[in-house]
C-alpha cells in the first residue's frame, strides 16, 4: 500500500505532490491513500512523504514527485524536462515577496507566450510541480483574479478546471475543515454536538 | 506546390470521442464557427477570444477547433514578422496545440517559441 503523507499546517502546503497522487489515482488502477495531518511538519524539515508499505521511500517535493514519475510514468510523464522546473517552482516560486515573485512570473509569463502547456502539448510533472507550487502560494490569489499575467492565468485557471488539480486541492481544504472540526469537538469534551451536513 | 493546396489535413482522433457539449457550448462553437468564415476581419476577435481560453469551448478539444484551425491555416503559415507573432500570439498558440494533438499534419507550421515579444499588459476597463 502506498500512502502519501501531508503536514497541513505547512507554510506552504505541497499541492504538487497531491495533484501527483491525483493523476495515479484516477488513471492506474493504483491507488495511493492520503493522509492529512494537521501538522506544520510531519517529522523535522519534512512536510510530505510517501510511504510504501509503512516504509518511507520519499519525503518532500522533489523526491515525492520524482518518486511518482518512476512508479507512474504512464500518467505522470516528462521526468526529465521537469527538474528543472521543479527547481524553478521551488526557488522562485515560494517567495512571498511579491516584487521577486513578479520576476518570476515574468518568465513563466514569456515562456506561455506560444505554449498551452509547460513543456509539450499534454500534462506533464512540470505543469504540475510549478501548478501546485503556486497555488500553494498567498500571493497567487490576487495576481491570477486581476489576470496580472494573461498567460500564466489562463494556463493556470485551465489546470484549475482539471478535477486532478482543482477538485483534490477542495478535497483536501474540505478534509482539513473536518480534521480541525473533530478536533475542537473533542478539546470542548463534545459538548456541542457537530452536525453533519 | 504551397502548403495551401494540400488537402485538408487528416484528423487524428475520432471527432465523436469529442465530449458532446452543453447547449451554451454548441452556441458558441458554431459562434465560431461562422465568424472563422470571415477571416481575416476577425483575426482580432479571434485573438482576443483565446487569450483567456486554451480551446475555443470549455476546457477541452472540440470540432470547433478543428473547424477554426481549418480556416486559420494559410494566414498562421504567413506570419513571421514580431509584429505579426505578438499580435496574434494567441492564435499561434491555440493553433500549436489543435495541430500537434488534434491532427496529423505532413507539414505542421513551425512556431518560434522564443520569439521575444512584448509582455501584454491587460486592458484597463473604460
Amino acid at each position: 500500500m502506498t500512502t502519501l503523507s501531508l503536514a497541513a499546517k505547512a507554510p506552504l502546503i505541497d499541492y504538487a505532490s497531491l495533484v501527483a497522487s491525483a493523476f495515479v489515482n484516477t488513471g492506474t488502477d493504483n491507488q495511493i491513500t492520503l493522509d492529512f495531518q494537521d501538522v506544520k511538519e510531519l517529522e523535522k524539515d519534512i512536510t510530505v512523504s510517501v510511504s510504501k508499505d509503512e516504509k518511507v521511500v520519499a519525503s518532500n517535493i522533489d523526491n515525492v514527485l520524482n518518486f511518482f514519475a518512476e512508479e507512474y510514468p504512464q500518467v505522470i510523464i516528462g521526468k526529465e524536462e521537469a527538474q528543472e522546473w521543479i527547481k524553478f517552482a521551488k526557488d522562485e516560486l515560494t517567495v512571498k515577496d511579491f516584487k521577486k515573485l513578479s520576476v518570476s512570473l515574468e518568465k513563466l509569463e514569456s515562456h506561455l507566450n506560444f505554449r498551452s502547456f509547460i513543456v509539450g502539448f499534454k500534462f506533464s510533472l512540470s505543469d504540475i510541480a510549478v501548478w501546485g507550487v503556486l497555488r500553494a502560494n498567498p500571493l497567487m490569489g490576487s495576481v491570477i483574479k486581476n489576470s496580472v499575467y494573461i498567460n500564466v492565468t489562463r494556463w493556470y485557471q485551465f489546470l484549475e478546471s482539471d478535477k486532478r488539480f482543482g477538485a483534490v486541492v477542495e478535497l483536501m481544504t474540505k478534509s482539513i475543515a473536518e480534521i480541525r472540526k473533530l478536533a475542537k469537538q473533542q478539546s470542548t469534551g463534545g459538548k456541542k454536538e457537530g452536525h453533519k451536513a | 506546390m504551397s502548403d495551401l493546396e494540400q488537402p485538408l489535413q487528416k484528423l487524428r482522433i475520432d471527432v465523436s470521442a469529442f465530449p458532446k457539449l452543453s447547449a451554451e457550448e454548441a452556441a458558441l462553437a458554431s459562434q465560431w464557427t461562422t465568424l472563422a468564415l470571415r477571416l481575416p476581419e476577425n483575426l482580432a476577435k479571434l485573438n482576443e477570444f483565446l487569450k483567456t481560453r486554451t480551446y475555443i469551448v470549455g476546457n477541452s478539444p472540440s470540432e470547433a477547433d478543428v473547424d477554426v484551425f481549418s480556416q486559420t491555416e494559410s494566414m498562421l503559415r504567413s506570419w513571421s514578422s514580431i509584429e505579426d507573432l505578438s499580435r496574434y500570439r494567441h492564435i499561434i498558440r491555440w493553433a500549436d496545440l489543435v495541430q500537434h494533438t488534434l491532427l496529423e499534419p505532413k507539414t505542421p507550421f513551425t512556431v518560434n517559441y522564443s520569439a521575444e515579444v512584448p509582455r501584454e499588459i491587460k486592458a484597463k476597463p473604460e
